[in-house]
């Protein structure tokens, strides 16, 4: 059997932080005695990776997926547990190691602000080393795919943040890397760029065999790409397996918001489905996932005079909650 | 070498793409001279000696002042890794197969040739204009001498900020200990008043530390009020030495220490 690319083992992470309260007292205080506490932010995190997995990270805000992450990128120091990738134990930073894989953060950037995204394009070239044939046909296939070429060559500030961060994506695969942290890499974009984005992920996934790990609090994003997903929350993995598994065991249900031009009354609705909020001009329901085209079919084709309507993913916080309540 | 090369050329791409910028700086330093010497000009009105500096040698130690300021000293170093450190954007140079020291150190080559660029023109005028007041040294060796003072000055400075820089590592709010060095760096090293104006005792302490090497004793060079000795070479290269030992340091354990806060 082949070694997985990616092994931790019972990783730790503790941070140390200094606690400030509100208030010129405490202020003031903290400027002679600071009070140092400590959080744990990864507890006894394991799991296996093979290559090519496309494997996301869920959970709330906080939980400990970016710090997970920056420890598998070399960034952070582990507390205690071990942590190999592509044999190379990360925190060591050799050089070999950082040839072989690239770290997107949703939120910080590595292009030069005040130059055009080309200009880190081929300060990446010569900092991996890539040779001129892979560096333009890597960069002509992703230009292409994310449909950014009439913008490469405009200043990075002048970009919005959907452009902005498919360049980011491009710099980060120039060199062709073997693993791919994405944290947050749709956080903030609109529909349209999330989507193109998502498509970009899974096509690379699929044509190079780049192992990838996404963190996200966005189901959609974990929903379009991940088979296998690790929920970490509070620090801990309290799921790791199949998506499809997660989904049909604890979210069997979708919420609908309607609301309606004219009162209705509870016995004109109640035929639809589980009612879950009643407000006479807006109600919740909750609907099996399989009977929501049909449900919201027939409410639209009834008599009763909709305004408007929303059909909502439950979010990471309450799925989350529910696997903990279950 | 390519990306270091790389790094630096794109440092210069970023300060041109500002044509504004350019220029207003171009202005504003050539004004600073304007003003500085008919600051001295009106001071040396009352009488015709302070120290002993003359109203020639006045102007242009202070004209050899600014241009040093101009090239030589890069204090934008200290706050430029302060700020990667506290945002955040050090992870990427940690992340990559780059050297953060001598990625900055590229950067700041960059800035000088960006600097010499848009400077030396305008020194050029200045000096031209202000021939009449500028004492300068006597033969071409002590020019050479001068030159590889300013070479070393140069690296040196960068690793005293780059040091100073790194103490963004263990306090989150490093400006004003960067400001608080800029301002005692520049003291010690004869930016507001020449060193040989000051009381004796008070060249026991500027003896003791580099800055004096770097600075005042170039500028007295190039005006020709000293005439060679080695120390002014030794010296300086045995700090570069010991001080690149500590910014590699320094280095190695803040980034222990760094939580990659701001990310």
């Amino acid at each position: 059997m082949k070694k997985p690319i990616i092994e931790v083992k019972k990783l730790c992470k503790t941070y140390e932080y200094v606690e400030k309260n509100p208030g010129i007292k405490h202020s003031l205080r903290n400027l002679f005695a600071r009070e140092k506490k400590q959080k744990e932010a990864v507890k006894d995190v394991s799991f296996k990776i093979e290559e090519g997995e496309l494997v996301g990270f869920l959970g709330p805000n906080g939980a400990g997926k970016t710090t997970t992450l920056k420890m598998l990128a070399g960034i952070l120091t582990p507390t205690s547990g071990e942590v190999e990738v592509s044999g190379y134990e990360p925190i060591k930073r050799q050089k070999e190691y950082q040839m072989q894989f690239a770290f997107v953060m949703g939120q910080k950037m590595q292009l030069w602000w005040d130059l055009p995204p080309m200009e880190s394009f081929l300060l990446n070239k010569k900092i991996y080393e890539v040779n001129d044939e892979d560096f333009e046909k890597n960069l002509s296939e992703m230009i292409e795919l994310l449909d950014v070429g009439g913008i490469v060559n405009k200043q990075v500030r002048q970009l919005s943040l959907g452009e902005r961060m498919k360049c980011e994506l491009i710099a980060a695969l120039l060199h062709s890397p073997k693993v791919l942290f994405l944290d947050e890499p749709t956080i903030g974009l609109d529909v349209v760029a999330q989507k193109k984005i998502r498509d970009f992920i899974k096509k690379y996934n699929q044509e190079r065999k780049t192992t990838i790990i996404l963190t996200s609090h966005y189901m959609e994003d974990i929903a379009q790409l991940c088979k296998r997903i690790v929920i970490i929350d509070m620090g801990k993995i309290i799921y790791d397996g199949s998506l499809e598994d997660l989904i049909s065991k604890y979210v069997p249900n979708k919420k609908i918001t309607i609301y309606f031009e004219k009162e209705v009354s509870r016995e004109d609705v109640e035929q639809f489905g589980a009612l879950v909020e009643f407000d006479f001009l807006k109600l919740v329901f909750e609907i099996p996932r399989e009977k929501v085209k049909d449900v919201v079919g027939k409410i639209l084709s009834s008599n009763l005079e909709v305004k408007d309507l929303e059909i909502d993913e439950e979010d990471i916080e309450s799925i989350i909650r529910n696997i903990f309540t279950k | 070498m390519g990306k270091y090369l790389a790094v630096a050329a794109n440092s210069i791409k970023k300060n041109l793409a500002y044509r504004m910028n350019n220029f207003i700086t171009m202005v504003s330093v050539f004004i600073s001279f304007i003003v500085l010497f008919y600051f001295w000009n009106s001071i040396y009105r009352q009488g015709n000696q302070i120290g002993t500096y003359s109203l020639e040698e006045m102007i242009s130690y202070y004209v050899f002042v600014t241009i040093f300021h101009l090239l030589v000293i890069g204090d934008n170093t200290a706050w430029s890794v302060g700020d990667e450190i506290n945002n955040g954007q050090i992870t990427s140079s940690v992340l990559r197969p780059i050297n953060y020291l001598k990625y900055k150190f590229s950067q700041h080559m960059g800035n000088l040739a960006y600097r010499l660029m848009i400077f030396l023109p305008i020194i050029l005028v200045v000096l031209f204009v202000l021939r009449n007041y500028i004492t300068h040294a006597q033969n071409y060796t002590t020019y050479a001498i001068f030159a590889l003072c300013a070479m070393l000055s140069y690296g040196l400075y960068f690793l005293v900020y780059f040091i100073v820089g790194i103490v963004a590592f263990w306090t989150a709010e490093a400006k004003g200990f960067f400001y608080t060095c800029w301002v005692v760096i520049n003291f010690m090293q004869g930016g507001l008043i020449p060193l040989d104006l000051l009381p004796k005792w008070f060249s026991l302490i500027s003896d003791s530390l580099p800055f004096k090497y770097l600075f005042f004793v170039p500028v007295s060079l190039a005006s020709g009020r000293v005439n060679f000795d080695y120390k002014m070479i030794v010296v300086p290269v045995l700090w570069c030495i010991g001080m690149y030992f500590l910014a590699q340091l320094l280095y190695k354990k803040g980034l222990k220490k760094y939580e990659g806060y701001g990310l």
